[in-house]
């Protein structure tokens, strides 16, 4: 199978805007990307006031954008996070969410592996290092086609995730764990070095290549066209703050 | 609309805001870090449960979300959320 990787990043707005569009596009594409500037994506069916902090977002000038996936509320540290996503016909994949959620966070584990660290799936999108997270993913399908998504904190600023991210209280309590702080870990810390975006994006390539064999290439016209369209919708507060 | 958040068997959050107005549901909005697949599932749920009486909130709920792909949260868990929210004013 022949795999497109595209090389393209933005702002959350545009990167959310390029993620649908390939979904709806439906060819099968591997990114691996940025958000410049940093920002927090919240999941489709999340409340804002329920799952971030407004003030704080505000303060520090940190984008917010709504994501087309469900899931939970994600800091994006422009300067310690690479995120993928992989896009294609949904026959492409296990058939079920649950499954194909799992089949494809392997490429994460795999990058991880490839880092030197040994990853460890939890829950039903969480990827572990020393039992403490590094990766959530989220899916959703349209049109016969899939988009997942997730995250891989490499140098993420742990203080500025655990001050925009509202945890839930209940879900601490459970765990019996006092902050977010005790539950993430990027692979900086976890490798005792510094870690750079380019080696963690060439891990979530070759971590990837299960798929397939991948060609770097750009997105056409009729795709470009569509990007635009669905960046109006996510430049839009009233779609980041319509729960 | 009062609100119940629960923590979900599989680790996720679900909030329900819900207000009754002459035994009969008015409003209610359904959130979380779920995932729900399609998305508009959410949104037809809500729509649904309007004008709809507790002893009915099962059979609305189950029917709307049938063949739904629901992942961290689940159907009975909706149900029974929504129901402690509808019959207990």
């Amino acid at each position: 199978m022949r795999w497109r990787f595209l090389p393209l990043e933005g702002d959350a707005a545009f990167n959310m805007a390029l993620d649908e569009a390939l979904m709806l596009g439906g060819r099968p594409t591997l990114r691996v990307y940025r958000f410049r500037p940093s920002a927090v994506t919240i999941g489709y069916f999340q409340r804002v006031s329920s799952s971030v902090d407004l003030e704080e977002i505000r303060r520090r000038g940190i984008d917010l954008v709504r994501r087309p996936t469900g899931g939970g509320a994600v800091y994006h540290d422009e300067m310690g996070e690479a995120t993928y996503s992989v896009t294609g016909p949904v026959d492409l994949f296990p058939s079920g969410v649950e499954g194909s959620m799992r089949f494809i966070c392997e490429g994460v584990m795999n990058a991880i592996r490839k880092l030197g660290l040994e990853p460890e799936f939890a829950g039903v999108n969480d990827v572990l290092v020393g039992g403490r997270k590094v990766s959530g993913s989220a899916q959703t399908r349209e049109a016969g086609n899939l988009l997942q998504h997730g995250t891989l904190m490499y140098d993420t600023d742990l203080e500025t995730l655990a001050k925009v991210i509202r945890p839930p209280s209940q879900k601490l309590a459970d765990k019996g764990i006092k902050s977010v702080l005790s539950r993430v870990t990027t692979l900086s810390k976890e490798l005792g070095r510094g870690v750079t975006y380019e080696e963690v994006k060439e891990a979530l390539i070759e971590g990837f290549s299960f798929l397939g064999e991948f060609e770097e290439r750009g997105l056409d016209e009729e795709e470009w066209k569509l990007v635009e369209r669905l960046e109006e919708k996510y430049r839009d507060r009233r779609w980041t703050f319509r729960r | 609309m009062r609100p119940k958040i629960i923590r979900s068997k599989a680790g996720k959050t679900l909030e329900i805001s819900l207000s009754v107005k002459e035994g009969k549901i008015e409003k209610v909005t359904i959130t979380g870090d779920f995932i729900a697949v399609p998305k508009s599932a959410i949104d037809r749920l809500e729509e649904s449960l309007r004008g709809v009486e507790p002893e009915k909130v099962e059979g609305v709920v189950k029917e709307v979300l049938e063949g739904v792909d629901l992942v961290g949260v689940t159907v009975q868990e909706i149900i029974e959320v929504i129901r402690e929210l509808s019959s207990s004013r």
